[in-house]
């Protein structure tokens, strides 16, 4: 605090006037025994003392005053401005031009070794800056870090880099105070829009301002500015000709090797956060460019997929039909009772893959609220093994579960889950297979289970298995469903507050539904 | 050809019913098989005429099993798929399946089908020097092409792509393997074939935007007319 006071300009002259003061003081009594020279020496060094701590213009001040006082104190005649002799005029002026012209020296060597000690510390704290950005390997963190160093470097209570893209600003990231968060001010914002502003640089550049200073607003004043509690730098990030952002440091600006010329460093900063940030537009752009891509995909799988397992159903259907109206034929009883039969249940199917679509469709859109009741879990299993009854031909379906265990959940989404299930484990499974669905409390919970005899599925396979469209291997591309059915399973259980895991073996596969349970049991409708 | 034996290779039982159940009462003898292995053993043991096969098999692709058969046999293979697997068609198409039917279809189209597949077996095996379909002759001995009677001339490469074309009436003839039979194997550009098309069509069709000889089958290749065609 002392040092940061006798630094000032104006401590400088001050010091310089009381210097000159005292060593007159001390001088005057011995003035004929040192001599003229000895004195002018005197007086020499503390000019050039002076000149080399505050700099040129207290060094100028120190050696008029110098001057002024040799004259006064030690040439004769004494306590005046008059010189008797010519030499001394001489000797004056001399003086006077040694101790300008040598304070003049020392503080531009002065002000050579500050500015390189500057330089040094701008480069060091760039370097600091790619070091810490190039650990982060997201872009956004990349730019908190830029954030953390500028405060460190500057001082300073908060910065933060700023997205002006069509006009809307937003905060890409920020460091400090929990202020320096927050979003453009609207006197802010103006200042932001004319700092991100080509126009506003060009205009700004033909009044003769440099380019660098022309970047910076200073709110209310200049360098002092910086000092204030609400004083606020902006400079914009740019990239070629396009201006992608603003960088803002907020005020006041502390002890730091910057605070006299902020815009240099500020401008390094700038540039290494423009690049920063046009790298996290890139990577945004290829994100959303992926994820269009992952949706096109998604979409053709869906058209294939859906296309495939519609027209199959239809394939029968049609077959059935055109067979039953050639009048050229006249089919047995026994023919037309089995292509009806064929009709009935490939519209079965039909509308089942429909349901699957529309289903998914409910989940996905989030327009279902389940409605939970409490439903005897023995009825639920039963109503599946009915339902399925028709598929299941020549497989085995077996229920076991307490007549009292009762779950939570809506009847309606639960039942479909079930069959679902109940659907792929018969679909998986070969005639005389048996499939068993049983379950058991859990805590809270009951858990049911739904077995099968099938051929399993691979380890690599069982994480995806409730994704859409995924049949297991390539060769299970002849399993005749949606690809939808366990989607919606997993989809209607969760909704219904409870969870579907899947354990896997080449014997066969269990699907267990963990559900939430419930003592009081009611039979379903 | 009434009597002509016809396998079904179809894995979904209710349309392999009713496809045999039509095709008997339309004066066809039918063999069946559920899936790749067993259509292969009923290949051999059968001999039929013309084969019905179907893409998703559970233990094999459809494209396998015309490949295996196609190593040994002429057979006429009649590809049955549902849309959304096109890439499938055409490997099976490369692979020497003669025609296709997408699913679901009439039982009208798939006797006419049956019907253009049989006479290509038949042409096969008579390896005929003269071809005749509609007002277009192509006599193969003397190297002659007459419409209605008119001599046209064409280019050596127009002639071999009509020849090609016409030797495989009916067949649904995919771009990679009329471009390997008539320039080479080397040869992968389809505009080369799409502009030899265009001006085979101009000298031989009436109306080039209906052509009544060379019909296109979209993304997959050509087929020239089979005599059976409307």
């Amino acid at each position: 605090m002392a040092i940061e006071f006798i630094k000032r300009p104006a401590s400088g002259y001050a010091l310089a006037a009381a210097a000159t003061a005292l060593l007159t003081a001390c001088l005057v009594p011995f003035r004929d025994e040192v001599g003229l020279l000895n004195e002018g020496l005197l007086f020499l060094l503390l000019t050039l003392l002076i000149a080399s701590v505050w700099g040129r213009s207290t060094g100028f001040f120190a050696a008029v005053i110098t001057n002024v006082s040799l004259n006064f104190f030690f040439i004769e005649p004494y306590y005046t401005f008059a010189v008797v002799h010519p030499k001394n005029v001489v000797a004056l002026a001399i003086f006077l031009i040694v101790s300008v012209v040598g304070g003049s020296l020392l503080s531009a060597a002065r002000e050579a070794a500050a500015q390189a000690r500057l330089r040094q510390a701008e480069t060091e704290v760039v370097l600091n800056l790619s070091r810490a950005m190039s650990g982060q390997t997201e872009p956004d963190e990349a730019l908190a870090a830029l954030c953390r160093e500028v405060i460190h470097a500057f001082d300073a209570p908060g910065a933060a880099v700023l997205s002006g893209a069509d006009g809307r600003w937003s905060v890409l990231a920020h460091a400090g105070s929990d202020t320096a968060a927050r979003l453009p001010e609207p006197e802010e914002r103006a200042a932001a829009d004319r700092a991100a502003s080509g126009r506003s640089l060009q205009s700004l550049g033909r009044t003769g301002l440099s380019r660098t200073r022309a970047r910076i607003v200073f709110p209310g004043g200049r360098r002092s500015a910086y000092d204030g509690q609400r004083s606020v730098a902006l400079m914009p990030l740019v990239v070629g000709d396009r201006v992608i952002g603003v960088l803002r440091l907020d005020g006041p600006i502390g002890d730091s090797p910057f605070r006299e010329h902020p815009e240099q460093l500020l401008s390094a900063v700038a540039s290494e956060a423009a690049l920063a940030v046009q790298r996290a537009e890139l990577g945004r752009a290829a994100a959303h460019a992926e994820a269009l891509r992952q949706a096109d995909e998604m979409k053709s799988a869906l058209m294939a997929s859906i296309s495939h397992d519609l027209k199959t159903p239809l394939a029968g259907i049609k077959a059935a039909i055109s067979s039953l109206l050639d009048e050229r034929i006249s089919w047995s009883d026994e023919d037309v009772d089995a292509f009806n039969q064929a009709i009935d249940s490939q519209a079965d199917r039909l509308n089942r893959i429909i349901s699957d679509i529309l289903d998914l469709n409910r989940i996905e859109s989030g327009s279902l609220t389940p409605e939970r009741s409490s439903i005897s879990v023995r009825a639920l299993l039963e109503h599946a093994r009915e339902v399925t009854a028709n598929e299941a031909r020549g497989r085995e379906v077996s229920v076991d579960a307490e007549e009292s265990l009762a779950v939570l959940a809506d009847e309606a989404l639960i039942k479909q889950a079930l069959v679902n299930l109940v659907e792929n484990a018969i679909r998986y499974s070969k005639a005389g297979g048996t499939i068993r669905l049983a379950a058991s409390r859990a805590g809270d919970a009951v858990s049911i289970r739904v077995e099968d005899e099938g051929p399993g599925i691979a380890p690599e396979d069982l994480p995806f298995v409730f994704q859409r469209f995924y049949r297991a291997d390539e060769h299970s591309r002849r399993i005749k469903g949606s690809g939808l059915g366990l989607t919606v399973v997993k989809g209607f259980v969760e909704l219904c507050g409870g969870s579907v895991s899947v354990q896997s073996s080449p014997i066969g596969t269990t699907f267990f539904v963990r559900l939430p349970g419930d003592s009081a049991v009611r039979l379903p409708a | 050809m009434s009597g002509a034996r016809i396998l079904i290779i179809e894995d979904e039982a209710q349309l392999n019913y009713a496809l045999r159940r039509y095709l008997e009462e339309s004066g066809y003898v039918t063999r069946e098989a559920e899936d790749g292995t067993g259509g292969l053993r009923e290949f051999a043991v059968f001999k039929p005429d013309v084969v019905l096969l179907d893409l998703m098999l559970p233990d094999m692709s459809g494209v396998e099993v015309c490949a295996t058969i196609r190593q040994s046999s002429e057979t006429p293979i009649v590809v049955l798929s549902a849309l959304g697997d096109e890439k499938t068609k055409v490997a099976a198409l490369d692979e020497g399946a003669d025609d296709y039917l997408t699913k679901p279809f009439g039982m009208d189209e798939l006797l006419a089908r049956i019907r253009v597949a049989l006479r290509h077996g038949s042409s096969l095996r008579a390896n005929q020097p003269v071809i005749e379909v509609g007002e277009l002759r192509l006599d193969l001995e003397h190297r002659l092409v007459t419409l209605a009677g008119r001599e046209i001339h064409l280019t050596p490469t127009e002639y071999a792509l009509l020849k090609y074309l016409a030797t495989n009436a009916g067949k649904v003839l995919t771009h990679p393997m009329i471009l390997r039979s008539v320039w080479g194997a080397e040869y992968q550009d389809t505009a080369v074939l799409r502009t030899c098309v265009n001006q085979l069509r101009a000298k031989l069709e009436d109306d080039t935007a209906n052509p009544r000889y060379i019909r296109t089958e979209p993304r997959i290749g050509y087929r020239f007319a089979s005599p059976d065609d409307p």
